[in-house]
């Protein structure tokens, strides 16, 4: 199953051409448009300015919403990660990882997003960087085998793109795409199905 | 990436290098121009962090990583012009640290212009 | 009571549970239905009509009923000293349930 993670949202069947079964949609604070009456599973960004502010955030969030973590500081992004309560650190152009932050994750089984979306805004000497970045970091995920998912990170309808691409595009820059989206349908179904507990253990009949 | 063990850290190279121009150029716009070049050349994909580590309007040092090294070399010799002054860089030689650079290339070329009659 | 909750079959005893192999790299094990009679830190020895049967833990899939509920769990995520798995059990249940 095909989940992709998204900052909108597109039409249900859109998303079924493309590939995508379903979708985590994140928002931050619930003001999204029609938000309230999708179908897909219901995720909420947090853009703290400092520890403080991650924590005052954290506590208000909802426990049926996957909770992610938006920041451009390494530090925030390492604090975030000892978080007991987020599921995964978004990513987006500015965003900072170090290596303390990927061991960490690996350990605290807490999901790394790495995006398409980025590669779109950027050009030049700027997305070089992020080109060799990305794969840095891909290598990193792949030495310490933290969970990490292969997402579009799209905000509107033009950066969306289909599952094959993304495949595609990531596996050249050195992804284990299967492990990526094993890890993507396991966080799916923590949220979307009541008879999934972790990876391996589901209930079939409830008394 | 901040903070990684010295196993995983990157290997660097430092190109040092001879500018002969007909007019002083500035450190920005020749690290820009080396950086155009190589954008130019091998795009977004081939390209890897270069920087100019050292330079005096003269003599300087590239640094770049290892695995990149060649194609850097490369980009320093196509470089025929920094905004609107032609130069000639000629690239003097390539080491694995900024002081030993400084000391093989460097130094030689600065006595090399006095008494050696080189 | 916290127990009756079907995850903390991780941590509970599995002697005297009925057990089914739904899955394993061994396709004779396939269907091995039985009470599990000892446990050790890589198998289950299960009291089939069959006779007595040792199956390992890791790689296989079994079906368990706990509590009313019918489970399946991966063999890997029981595959401790049977002393240490309640404590391990505990721990991967904290993991993967969060905070709540």
């Amino acid at each position: 199953m095909q989940i992709d993670f998204l900052r909108f949202t597109p039409d249900k069947e859109f998303l079924k051409c493309l590939g995508f079964e379903n979708a985590v949609v994140f928002a931050e604070n619930g003001d999204l448009e029609g938000y309230e009456n999708h179908s897909y599973v219901k995720g909420e960004i947090i853009r703290p300015e400092n520890p403080e502010d991650l924590r005052k955030k954290l506590r208000k969030v909802s426990r049926k919403s996957v909770v992610g973590v938006e920041s451009n500081s390494i530090s925030i992004n390492r604090e975030a990660v000892t978080r007991r309560r987020v599921d995964v650190i978004l990513d987006s152009v500015g965003r900072r990882i170090d290596y303390v932050t990927v061991k960490l994750a690996a350990e605290k089984d807490v999901v790394i997003e790495v995006c398409l979306s980025k590669f779109l805004l950027t050009k030049g000497a700027r997305r070089m960087r992020l080109l060799r970045e990305t794969e840095e970091l891909l290598r990193l995920i792949k030495k310490f085998d933290t969970p990490f998912v292969i997402t579009s990170g799209a905000s509107n309808i033009y950066e969306i793109r289909s599952a094959r691409q993304l495949r595609d595009f990531f596996s050249f820059l050195g992804a284990e795409i299967k492990k990526a989206e094993k890890h993507a349908e396991i966080l799916f179904r923590k949220f979307a199905d009541a008879n999934f507990i972790m990876n391996g253990l589901e209930i079939e009949e409830r008394p | 990436m901040k903070g990684l063990p010295p196993s995983l850290r990157k290997r660097k190279r430092y190109i040092a290098f001879h500018l002969i121009a007909e007019d002083r150029v500035s450190k920005v716009d020749l690290s820009r121009a080396l950086l155009d070049e190589l954008l130019s050349l091998f795009g977004e994909w081939g390209a890897d962090e270069v920087w100019l580590e050292y330079f005096d309007g003269e003599l300087g040092i590239v640094g770049c990583y290892h695995a990149s090294l060649e194609k850097v070399k490369v980009a320093i010799t196509l470089m025929s012009r920094v905004g609107e002054v032609k130069v000639n860089p000629v690239v003097l030689g390539v080491s694995g640290t900024i002081k030993r650079c400084k000391k093989k290339y460097l130094e030689v070329l600065k006595g090399a212009s006095s008494a050696n009659g080189l | 009571m916290k127990s009756m909750k079907p995850e903390y079959i991780l941590a509970h005893e599995w002697i005297g549970l009925e057990v089914e192999v739904v899955y394993s790299p061994n396709q004779y094990e396939v269907g091995l239905k039985g009470i599990v009679i000892n446990e050790t830190m890589n198998t289950l020895t299960l009291r089939t009509e069959e006779g007595y049967k040792i199956v390992a833990k890791r790689g296989r899939t079994f079906k368990v009923r706990f509590k009313g509920y019918v489970l399946r769990v991966k063999g890997d995520l029981i595959a401790f000293r049977p002393e240490e798995r309640i404590k391990r059990g505990l721990m991967l249940i904290k993991k993967a349930k969060g905070w709540w």
